[in-house]
């Protein structure tokens, strides 16, 4: 018990000056919040950039008087009520654009994270047990290769091949506008399809690492003493690969599988961006190009939220199913 | 350092780089590389006059990787952009090795309050996402017109801290273990026990994260030149790859595709190289993990 | 095992996620006809003849809007690309032809500062109520009290239920009113009713203020109080009421109005009451969003989009035109042009005689073949005027005294020796030793001013200048030029939108946009042929006399020909294009000729072209 209040304080003190370094950071950023809203209005409306940055300015209520410190108070009180802050740009509160995107992305990201732990896991111990022959080669090289392409540029070419030139996934969205959200068939395989190309512009370098990350802890846990105990029993080799190596290789792999999830929570940017997907990272792309900081220190914080619940649920669970983790 | 301790040091830590067949061609790539962006400047000439007549010429021996969106040698580009390329990744990642290892050895040996503060701030630095984060700081600091080092410094603060949690992971359970109790015992001084004992024990893995390292500084430094962080310079890669995929449309065009393809293909063998490098090293410092070979 | 339990695992997953999904992304319910009208069918599986059906009388556009959707035209980023389809202005004006195509007037008078405009009696809101003149008072007093703009207007009245009379503060804002989508129906009377008072007296608070700051008068402080803070109250309230939120729907004037919204798509549907629905063969718009121009390059080529115009290097439009012979290209001003501009606080570009040379330097067609291949070639001149517009304002006469800027290294080395400079090995030296070294910004975000920018950084070079280039950050390129953080920059010139007007161009150059961030001495005389003149002066005079007196109004026009030629405060490299790509004959067919000046309507605006093509008619699903 007191290790989880001595963890919670810890994890507490780490959140507020994380937060606290993001909103000033963010808000020492130059730049004009008016801009991008003047540069549409300009073209949509036909008229000088001058006079539209003066209707941007007003539209969007800013006060360029009020100090660092008044903001932050304010952010702060807000935060405390659970209120993430408001969007210049899109005119609206933080939390309104969160409730809206936040579901697809958590929706990719998990069905990225499951498919590319379970395939992931299966090759690494598979690449493990073939130590030697041309599957373990196979396995490992064209993991590496992948682990070498940047996932953006992965992305554009998924985007392309699937999306572009064979047309078998649609372009942009996360569910066409003629059908309504609903449980029909039609629409929640239509979702799934939109889901696809960014979940596996998500899932291919994850399961990259997983499978290498696999693979060396199948190898290491073959080496320990009760394996070959196990052995010298004369266990079968599947009771021991199922029972003993893999799932004791697993085991730390599951730690990381929650605090991978939250770090992709910050890392989808690119990848949503490149294939106009409407979850946060969109947003969060959206938000730096248009300086608006009202939904970016908000951003900001979710994630951080995010990835602190992800490391305090990590930590508890590794304690339950690793019998010789103690929580001190 | 005596010359029996280099030779130790060769014997130990160098000499099994050869021996493996994995690090051996991650050397090599890397080598072939750093070679480019050290001498192939001065031997490959750069002639960046865009002759739009010859555009997207295919490859051939006057252009061994074709000719671009500008009708520019798509090579010479590659070598002189190589320069930028590495040494900002090489400095990032050294950077970033540098200051994880320095708070991950800090946090591993100090008790008490100063290391629960140092817990604190790496935990910072793992919660905030590093790629927006490297974004917003590097439009702050846009217009101070900063040098390599400075950059690479900016790109290594985002990199350090899953390094240093390691690291004091590491520490810790080094710690425990008996010979470190027996300089303690025999009134070593504190110097000597974190560097001769436990730095020794550390040296392989730091090896491996800083060659692993090069992919995440490469990644950041092709990003930061999108966003102009330094100073335009039209042969990065980043900004090649930029220009292939946006500017000029290549994958929109069948003879625009090896454009694309050579920046990406030296992009990634790099980082092919690096993964490689680092690999070679874990087999040959962990041997639990060494495949058949 | 493990693995089993993985999988069970994922599917529970997959459920539940799929649930909060659908939950949480949906648009909010909506309830009204539309919604049930449009339910139906969709819910026929796709394929086959309901397929075809669906998209009779579909368009498929691309454009950006806010979302989550509020459908508030007050708010930041208003209902988006939807604007124009669902706002009308007074009337459309075809710059080729000069003519103006009534909309919501019939017709209009100008009196000195008063125009009279009289509204057509046929237009009515989507949701019935008829359109009068109450409306256009109520929005005036809307956009001013929110945007603080135009106070060009000082007073608006309704004479009867279709008659309003404008009082202008120029006369040179006629236009504007005339044709800008936001001045006559943004707010209804009969949907905004509750908040008229206020939106009046806050413009009218405002209107005060501004005249005052203008005439350089003091504003008494609790005149500025009692004014922000009814200021603040209004749009607070507006931002609350956003009628898409509170009533479902969009009560709109023009020809469709927004029904669904997604942050991927957006569907307009016909307004049944608009003065055209008649001769309308298309009934829905469905616009795709406009995240990046690969993406709507990706549209056209798959069809998803039947129009839409984004920039394209030549090798991608032709593989497009083969990978999809339906697609045609029309290419329309831009009324605008791509320049290479100088930061006249350094010293280095004070001196004529360097920009001279620089314009002789630059190859400016070889710049546009690499930026965009699509661009009218300035040919010689830097005099300001719009190629495209070179014919109707230039005078031959005029044209005889200008210099012509060949591309000519040995010109440019002259003019330099001439001045003092030196060349030494491969570097020009500035007559005070200084070698010419300056960086070229240009911002990021726009490709095509990327390429122009390392092009002319290349030409600049081989000349023997030292110029590095430098990349402006999305974002940033209002900080960075307003505040003179660069040396020279690759920027938009003359533009004329809004009026498309000499007056304008040069507006925008000497005591605008462009002066805000070159500092060019436009106060200074200079010497023509017509005697020493200031281009500043010159501008306002031209604003006077536009109307009043047009011999004076030319003479003006030739004067500042002459010195935006001679002292290149910017050079000129081409005129932009929009070039517009439309799949024929794959949804849609009917498209008017490439020649047709209809197309020239494109800048500032493109849905105006479709909706005029649409409401007359012409666009028509295509016949299979």
């Amino acid at each position: 018990m007191n290790y989880v209040i001595n963890r919670v304080i810890y994890l507490l003190a780490v959140f507020v000056i994380a937060v606290s370094g993001i909103f000033v950071l963010v808000n020492n950023m130059p730049g004009d919040p008016a801009y991008g809203l003047a540069v549409s209005i300009a073209q949509q409306r036909n008229m000088q950039i001058e006079q539209a940055l003066e209707i941007a300015r007003s539209m969007m209520g800013i006060d360029p008087d009020e100090s660092l410190l008044t903001r932050y108070g304010k952010f702060m009180s807000n935060l405390l009520k659970g209120n993430l802050g408001y969007s210049a740009f899109y005119n609206t509160s933080v939390n309104d654009i969160i409730s809206k995107s936040l579901p697809w992305t958590i929706f990719v990201i998990s069905l990225a994270t499951l498919l590319s732990f379970v395939v992931g896991i299966f090759l690494g111990a598979l690449a493990a047990q073939k130590r030697g022959t041309v599957i373990e080669w196979i396995i490992s090289t064209v993991s590496s290769i992948i682990q070498a392409i940047p996932p953006f540029i992965l992305a554009v070419l998924i985007l392309f091949v699937f999306s572009v030139t064979l047309r078998l996934l649609p372009l942009g969205g996360a569910y066409p506008v003629d059908v309504e959200p609903s449980f029909s068939f039609e629409f929640i395989y239509k979702m799934f399809l939109h889901a696809l190309g960014p979940m596996l512009a998500t899932a291919i370098p994850q399961m990259a690492s997983w499978t290498l990350a696999m693979r060396g802890n199948t190898s290491q846990v073959m080496e320990e003493d009760f394996i070959r105990f196990a052995e010298i029993r004369g266990l079968r080799d599947s009771v021991i690969a199922k029972k003993y190596i893999r799932n004791n290789a697993v085991l730390p792999l599951v730690a990381s599988l929650a605090i991978g999830v939250g770090y992709m929570l910050g890392g989808h940017t690119l990848v949503e961006s490149i294939f106009n997907y409407p979850g946060i990272g969109f947003y969060f792309g959206k938000a730096i190009a248009v300086r608006d900081f009202g939904l970016l220190t908000g951003l900001f914080t979710l994630i951080v939220i995010g990835v602190i619940a992800a490391t305090f649920i990590a930590d508890f669970v590794y304690s339950l199913i690793d019998p010789r983790v103690k929580l001190k | 350092m005596t010359k029996e301790s280099l030779t130790n040091f060769y014997h130990d830590y160098i000499h099994p780089l050869f021996r493996n067949k994995k690090s051996l061609i991650g050397l090599i790539i890397l080598l072939m590389y750093i070679l480019m962006a050290t001498v192939g400047a001065s031997v490959v000439p750069l002639n960046m006059n865009s002759n739009f007549a010859e555009r997207y010429q295919k490859p051939s021996l006057k252009h061994p990787f074709g000719t671009d969106y500008f009708g520019v040698d798509i090579f010479q580009q590659i070598v002189h952009g190589s320069r930028a390329v590495i040494s900002l990744t090489l400095l990032a990642s050294f950077l970033a090795v540098l200051i994880g290892t320095i708070v991950g050895v800090a946090r591993g040996y100090l008790e008490g309050i100063a290391g629960k503060i140092i817990d604190v701030i790496i935990m910072v630095f793992l919660v905030i996402p590093s790629f927006p984060a490297l974004l917003i700081l590097s439009a702050i600091f846009m217009d101070k017109d900063l040098n390599v080092l400075q950059i690479a410094l900016l790109v290594a603060i985002w990199l350090w801290a899953p390094l240093a949690k390691q690291i004091s992971a590491q520490v810790l359970s080094i710690k425990t273990r008996d010979f470190i109790e027996a300089s303690k015992i025999l009134n070593m001084p504190l110097r000597y026990i974190l560097f001769n004992d436990i730095v020794k024990l550390l040296i392989p893995y730091i090896f491996i994260n800083f060659v692993m390292q090069i992919k995440g500084a490469m990644e950041f430094s092709v990003g930061l030149m999108f966003l102009g962080l330094a100073k335009f310079d039209p042969t990065h890669w980043g900004i090649m790859l930029n220009y292939a995929l946006y500017q000029a449309g290549a994958l929109y065009t069948t003879q625009g595709f090896h454009y694309l393809f050579f920046v990406i293909l030296n992009i990634v063998l790099l980082i092919y190289g690096g993964i490689l490098l680092s690999q070679g090293i874990e087999e040959i410092f962990n041997p639990r993990v060494r495949g058949n070979e | 095992m493990l693995l089993k339990k993985w999988v069970a695992l994922l599917m529970v997953v997959l459920f539940m996620v799929s649930v909060f999904a659908g939950c949480g992304g949906g648009q909010p319910k909506q309830e009204g006809p539309q919604q049930t009208e449009q339910g139906k069918p969709e819910e026929d599986k796709p394929g086959g003849a309901s397929q075809d059906n669906k998209q009779a009388g579909e368009l498929r556009l691309a454009a950006d809007w806010p979302y989550p959707f509020h459908g508030n035209p007050f708010g930041a980023g208003g209902i988006g690309g939807a604007w124009w389809f669902a706002y009308e202005p007074f009337a459309y004006y075809i710059p080729k032809t000069g003519e103006y195509i009534p909309r919501l007037a019939e017709s209009w008078d100008v009196d000195g500062n008063k125009v009279t405009v009289h509204l057509r009696k046929d237009a009515k809101f989507s949701d019935g109520e008829p359109f009068t003149s109450k409306d256009v008072v109520n929005t005036v007093n809307f956009i001013q009290a929110i945007w603080q703009w135009p106070y060009e207007i000082e007073a608006v009245e309704a004479a009867d239920d279709y008659t309003v009379v404008f009082t202008l503060r120029s006369t040179s804002f006629l236009h504007t009113l005339l044709t800008d989508g936001g001045i006559a129906s943004l707010a209804p009377a009969h949907v905004y009713g509750d908040f008229s008072e206020a939106a009046k007296e806050v413009a009218e608070l405002g209107r005060q203020i501004y005249y005052k700051q203008v005439e350089g008068q003091e504003i008494p402080e609790d005149m500025k109080s009692e004014y922000d803070e009814k200021a603040n109250k209004l749009r607070e309230q507006i931002n609350a009421f956003a009628p898409f939120n509170k009533l479902g729907k969009l009560p709109v004037v023009g020809a469709f109005a927004p029904v669904k919204v997604t942050q991927s798509e957006m569907a307009l549907e016909a307004n049944k009451y608009h003065w055209t629905y008649s001769q309308m063969k298309i009934h829905r718009v469905i616009f795709k969003k406009w995240s990046s121009n690969e993406f709507v390059w990706a549209s056209l080529i798959s069809g998803e989009v039947d129009a839409a115009h984004p920039s394209m290097p030549k090798d991608v439009v032709d593989q497009l035109s083969t990978l999809n012979p339906n697609l045609k290209i029309v290419t329309v001003s831009d009324l605008s042009d791509i320049a290479l501009v100088f930061n006249f606080r350094r010293p280095l570009f004070k001196d004529v005689n360097l920009r001279k040379a620089i314009a002789h330097i630059l190859e400016k067609d070889k710049v546009r073949d690499v930026s965009v291949w699509q661009a009218n070639s300035y040919g010689e001149y830097a005099h300001g005027i719009l190629k495209s517009m070179e014919e109707q304002w230039v005078e031959q006469d005029t044209l005889q005294k200008l210099t012509k800027y060949t591309a000519d290294v040995a010109a440019a080395e002259k003019i330099l020796l001439d001045a003092g400079y030196k060349k030494q090995g491969n570097t020009w030296y500035q007559p005070n030793g200084q070698p010419v070294a300056f960086t070229l910004s240009v911002y990021g975000p726009h490709n095509d001013w990327v390429l122009a920018a390392r092009e002319v950084v290349q030409q600049l070079n081989n000349f023997g200048f030292k110029v590095e280039m430098q990349i402006i950050p999305e974002g940033m390129r209002d900080q960075v030029m307003r505040g003179g953080d660069y040396d020279a920059a690759i920027e938009f010139g003359s533009a004329w939108w809004g009026f498309p007007h000499p007056l304008t161009g040069y507006q925008r150059l000497y005591n605008g946009d462009v002066s805000k961030i070159t500092e060019f001495p436009a106060k200074e005389k200079y010497s023509t042929p017509w005697g020493e003149l200031s281009p500043y002066d010159l501008t306002l005079e031209l604003q006077e006399n536009l109307r009043n007196d047009e011999a004076r109004a030319k003479e003006i026009i030739q004067q500042l020909i002459y010195i935006t030629n001679e002292y290149l405060p910017v050079i000129p490299l081409y005129e932009k294009v929009l070039p517009i790509y439309y799949n024929d004959g794959h949804r849609i067919e009917g498209w008017p000729a490439v020649e047709d000046a209809v197309w020239s309507l494109a800048p500032g605006g493109i849905e105006r072209i479709y909706n005029l093509l649409i409401g007359t008619g012409k666009l028509a699903p295509a016949a299979k």
